[in-house]
Formats: structure tokens, sequence, C-alpha cells
């Protein structure tokens, strides 16, 4: 399984549930503007590692159910946020951790979990009760589906890839106002 | 009333959603935050909080995020390539360690450098001195809502010295 076959099924499911996704900065928002651009989509351009976090304030800000795509070496850059989601996020809030053991925009420098750090484990020790390590689209799938009410994690175990995929288009302040405005419809 | 009544009071016309990384002369503050009108979370670091912050005000919320003036280092990068990119408005409530009355020399460094950082960064911002500065934060978070701008307000010791 590569990373752009998680975000298409994370994409679909988005869609299918009138969700929003917050992606991760890099070839994460990139893949995912070219499977879907949406209003709905909030692609992070910067703020390294903040992804779980801007996710973890929408979800509590309203009730739309929101999946965000994260990164191994990015939820490792940001740990706290397993601890503060752990406490505090709601039934809405959705962590997809995509593990391809690397920090794939910056060249597939190689990160501590594929060594001997656990994220699943992590995230259990934080206080999460739903977690979920799938490594083939099926498990995905049925990972995504079978819980109606989170918090809920899911480390996704894929290959080191980046699809060939553009740039995004579109101004930073565009993709806040449509963003917002795909809320308050 | 008093002075963190009054802060507080100030807070709740502006703002809903907050989140906090301890300060010791913050500590009475937070305490009332938990029994305001204010959705509280406190989080690990600040530059989670900066996150958390602006995922909320994308929900719809109006954010505030009350910490330490040491913990300015540790969310620079989030504060910019996410709040000012996106114009996300953020009322950064901070405490001035490292100036008057300090006795701890590790707050020195990070106190004499936050407020040039401010001006560097171009954040308009406001010491809060006495009880009459407790306007400016009223009119630094309305400034940050309406124009969708950072501001920042630091909370200087003298202010719970004065006599009022």
């Amino acid at each position: 399984m590569k990373r752009i076959d998680v975000i298409r099924i994370v994409s679909d499911t988005a869609q299918a549930q009138d969700g929003l996704i917050v992606s991760n900065i890099g070839f994460p928002s990139r893949e995912l503007y070219s499977i879907s651009d949406r209003p709905q989509n909030f692609y992070m351009l910067g703020s390294m590692g903040m992804a779980s976090s801007i996710g973890l304030g929408l979800s509590l800000a309203q009730n739309k159910k929101v999946y965000v795509i994260d990164g191994d070496g990015s939820i490792l850059m940001n740990l706290g946020s397993l601890s503060t989601v752990g406490n505090y996020a709601p039934s809405n809030y959705y962590l997809i951790i995509v593990d391809n053991s690397a920090h794939g925009s910056t060249g597939n420098q190689p990160t501590h979990t594929g060594k001997k750090t656990r994220l699943k484990d992590i995230a259990i020790g934080a206080g999460i009760k739903k977690v979920k390590e799938v490594s083939d689209e099926g498990k995905l799938k049925k990972a995504l589906l079978s819980f109606e009410k989170g918090p809920l994690v899911i480390v996704a175990k894929t290959d080191a890839h980046n699809a060939d995929v553009p740039i995004i288009p579109i101004q930073p302040t565009s993709i806040k106002e449509r963003f917002i405005g795909s809320i308050t419809l | 009333m008093t002075i963190n009544e009054k802060i507080i009071e100030t807070l709740e016309k502006n703002i809903d959603f907050a989140c906090s990384v301890p300060c010791n002369m913050l500590a009475d503050i937070l305490k009332r935050i938990d029994v305001s009108k204010i959705e509280h979370i406190p989080v690990t670091r600040e530059e989670e909080g900066v996150g958390i912050c602006a995922g909320a005000y994308l929900g719809g919320k109006k954010p505030v995020l009350i910490m330490q003036n040491s913990g300015f280092g540790n969310l620079i990068n989030a504060l910019l390539s996410l709040t000012r990119l996106y114009e996300i408005p953020l009322l950064l409530f901070m405490s001035h360690r490292g100036d008057v009355g300090e006795k701890i020399v590790a707050q020195f460094p990070m106190g004499r450098a936050v407020p040039r950082l401010l001006d560097t960064l171009e954040i308009e911002y406001a010491s809060i001195k006495k009880i009459d500065d407790i306007l400016k934060i009223d009119e630094l978070a309305k400034s940050a809502f309406m124009n969708n701008e950072i501001k920042a307000v630091l909370l200087s010791k003298e202010l719970w010295n004065e006599k009022n």
C-alpha cells in the first residue's frame, strides 16, 4: 500500500460522511489535491507537525467529522498532541497516520518507526481507546467504517513513495475561505 | 472587581476558546478560565496550542493562547506559516517573565528578547502594567478578530502590585 492509496480511501470516506479533511504539509496535501480537490479539504502548506492539532481544534469547534491525514515523521514532531487528543478529542475526530517510516516530502530520510518506535503503542499510552494498525486497503476501509464514533487513530503502514503530483495552485487565504464556507453552508 | 476578575470579564467579551500552557503568574487566571464561559483546552506545548487555536477558528471559535513569554520561542514557525499565512486571527495572552521583579535568572534572556521578537515579526502588542491597561486587551482582541491578525499582550508583574 502506498500513501496515495490511503489518501484516496480517506477522501472517499470523508465525502461519503460529509466530513472535513486536514492534510499534512508536502506530498500528502498534494496527493489529496490531485485525487479530489474539495472546499472541505484544508491543505496545510506550512506549520510542520501541526495537522493533528489543527484537526483537534476543528473537531472541538464544530460537529462535522474531521479526518486528519498525518505522517509518522510529523506526529513524532508533535507527540504531545496525542496526549491532548487522548484527553480532549471529541467523537468526530479521526486521525489517520500514514506510517511509511520515512520523511517522505524531504527525500525519504528514515524515521524511528522503521526501528524500535511503535506509534500504535504510543497512541494507546496517550489515552486513546480506539487505535487500529492496518497494512492493506481492505483493513483500512473496514477500520474507517467500523467506528461510527471516535476519537479514532489509525496507523496505516505503507511503502515510502511519493506520487508524481503538482504543487497546489490555490492561495492560502482562498483555501481558508472556501473551507470555512463549506462548514457554515 | 479584582484585576483578574476584570481580565476574565474582558476575555469573555471577546473570546470563546482558550488553549493554555501554564505559568505561575497566570495560575489564578487559569483557574478562573476553567469556570468561565470560555472552553479551555490545556495543551502540552505552545506550538500545539497555535495549531489547535487555528483549527478552532476554522470551526467558528474565537481563540486565545494563554502562556508564559518564555514559550514564545516554541511557536514561531507555526505562528507565521499557519496563523499568519492563512490570515487566521489569534490573541496571544502572555505573562512577561524576566522583566520587573524577576528572581529567576533563566527568565532574563527570553524576557528581554520577546518584545523585540514581537516587533521583528510585526505583531502588534501591548504591555499590561496597570488596571487601566486592561482596556488594551479588549482593543487588541477586537482588532485581531476584525482584521484576521495576530495580536499579543504581555502581562507585567507590576499589574498585580498596583494598589487599587
